[in-house]
C-alpha cells in the first residue's frame, strides 16, 4: 500500500504535514504538486471566511441592462488583511442554485469612464461583486434586471480567506 | 523553529490546525493558517467545459459551491448555469462555459 500521508520529518527534510493522491506516495523527496492534496508547505490555502444570503428584488421591470436597472447592497465580514474574492451563487424566484447567468452587454455604456455603478460592466454577471480594490471588510454586491433572471433573487455570497 | 502544527486540544477546542510557514499555530488570527479547525476549506471536486445545453454529472449528493467563466461569448447572448445536487446544466448552446466544482457545500 502506498505512503498517502506524512506527519512530522520530510524526506526532504524539514517538518510538516504532506497528503498525497489516492495511488501517489506521499514519501517521495520531489513530489509533483499536482499529485498532493494538501502540504504544510504551501502558502496559503482557500477557506470560507464568512458566508451569507441578501436577498434583491428588481427596483424595475425587464428590457436590456441599464443604469436604472442596477441595484445593489453592502455586506460586511470581519476585516481582513487584503480585498478579498467573493464568490456568488444564487437562487431566482425561489428556484434552483445557480451560478453564471451571464448576458453580455456591448457596453460599457459610456466607453472611456471607470467601470462601475453608473457605467457598468462590459460583460454583465448577475449577481456581481463591485470590487474596488480597497474595502477589505466591505463590499457590493450588485444585479441586473434582466429578463433572464427572476424578479426575486436571493444571492449567496461566500467571502474567501486566502493570501 | 515555531510549531506549526497542532492536532489534539488548542485553547479548549479539540481538532487540527495548521498555521502558514513561520505563523505559530498558537496565534489566534485566523489569517495566518492554512487549515483552521471547523473553517470551510475550498478543495476542488472536478472542473472542465460545459456547453450546449448539456449537463455534468458531479455526484456528491448536495448542492456545492460552483463558479464558472465563459467563452465563445457574443454579444447579446445569455447563459445560465444550474446546479443541483448531482448535476450541473447549462442552458446556452452557443456558449462554452469554465467550471469548476468545490467539494463543499452551499451551506458551509
Amino acid at each position: 500500500m502506498t505512503n498517502r500521508v506524512v506527519l512530522g520529518q520530510m524526506p526532504e527534510g524539514g517538518y510538516g504535514l504532506r497528503v498525497s493522491k489516492p495511488g501517489v506516495d506521499a514519501m517521495s523527496t520531489s513530489p509533483n504538486p499536482d499529485n498532493l492534496l494538501f502540504d504544510s508547505a504551501w502558502s496559503d490555502v482557500l477557506k470560507v471566511h464568512q458566508w451569507g444570503d441578501v436577498v434583491m428584488n428588481a427596483t424595475t421591470s425587464g428590457g436590456n441592462p441599464g443604469v436604472q436597472n442596477y441595484i445593489y447592497t453592502g455586506i460586511t465580514y470581519p476585516a481582513l488583511p487584503y480585498p478579498p474574492m467573493i464568490f456568488l451563487m444564487h437562487s431566482a424566484d425561489g428556484g434552483s442554485w445557480e451560478t453564471g447567468s451571464y448576458y453580455r452587454y456591448s457596453g460599457p455604456l459610456v466607453p472611456g469612464q471607470p467601470v462601475g455603478p453608473s457605467n457598468p460592466l462590459i460583460l454583465t454577471s448577475i449577481p456581481v461583486v463591485i470590487a474596488d480594490g480597497v474595502n477589505t471588510s466591505y463590499a457590493n454586491i450588485g444585479r441586473w434586471r434582466h429578463s433572464i433572471v427572476g424578479t426575486s433573487i436571493t444571492i449567496r455570497y461566500f467571502v474567501i480567506m486566502a493570501g | 523553529m515555531v510549531e506549526r502544527i497542532i492536532v489534539g486540544e488548542r485553547y479548549g477546542e479539540y481538532g487540527l490546525w495548521i498555521s502558514k510557514p513561520g505563523v505559530s499555530a498558537w496565534s489566534t488570527d485566523r489569517t495566518g493558517f492554512l487549515v483552521y479547525n471547523n473553517m470551510q476549506h475550498l478543495h476542488v471536486h472536478m472542473s472542465g467545459t460545459i456547453s450546449s445545453s448539456t449537463s455534468v454529472f458531479h455526484g456528491l449528493g448536495y448542492v456545492p459551491i460552483v463558479q464558472c467563466s465563459p467563452s465563445s461569448f457574443s454579444t447579446s447572448t445569455a447563459f445560465r448555469l444550474y446546479v443541483d445536487a448531482n448535476y450541473i446544466t447549462t442552458t446556452a448552446s452557443s456558449v462554452v462555459v469554465s467550471y469548476t466544482i468545490y467539494k463543499t457545500p452551499i451551506n458551509p
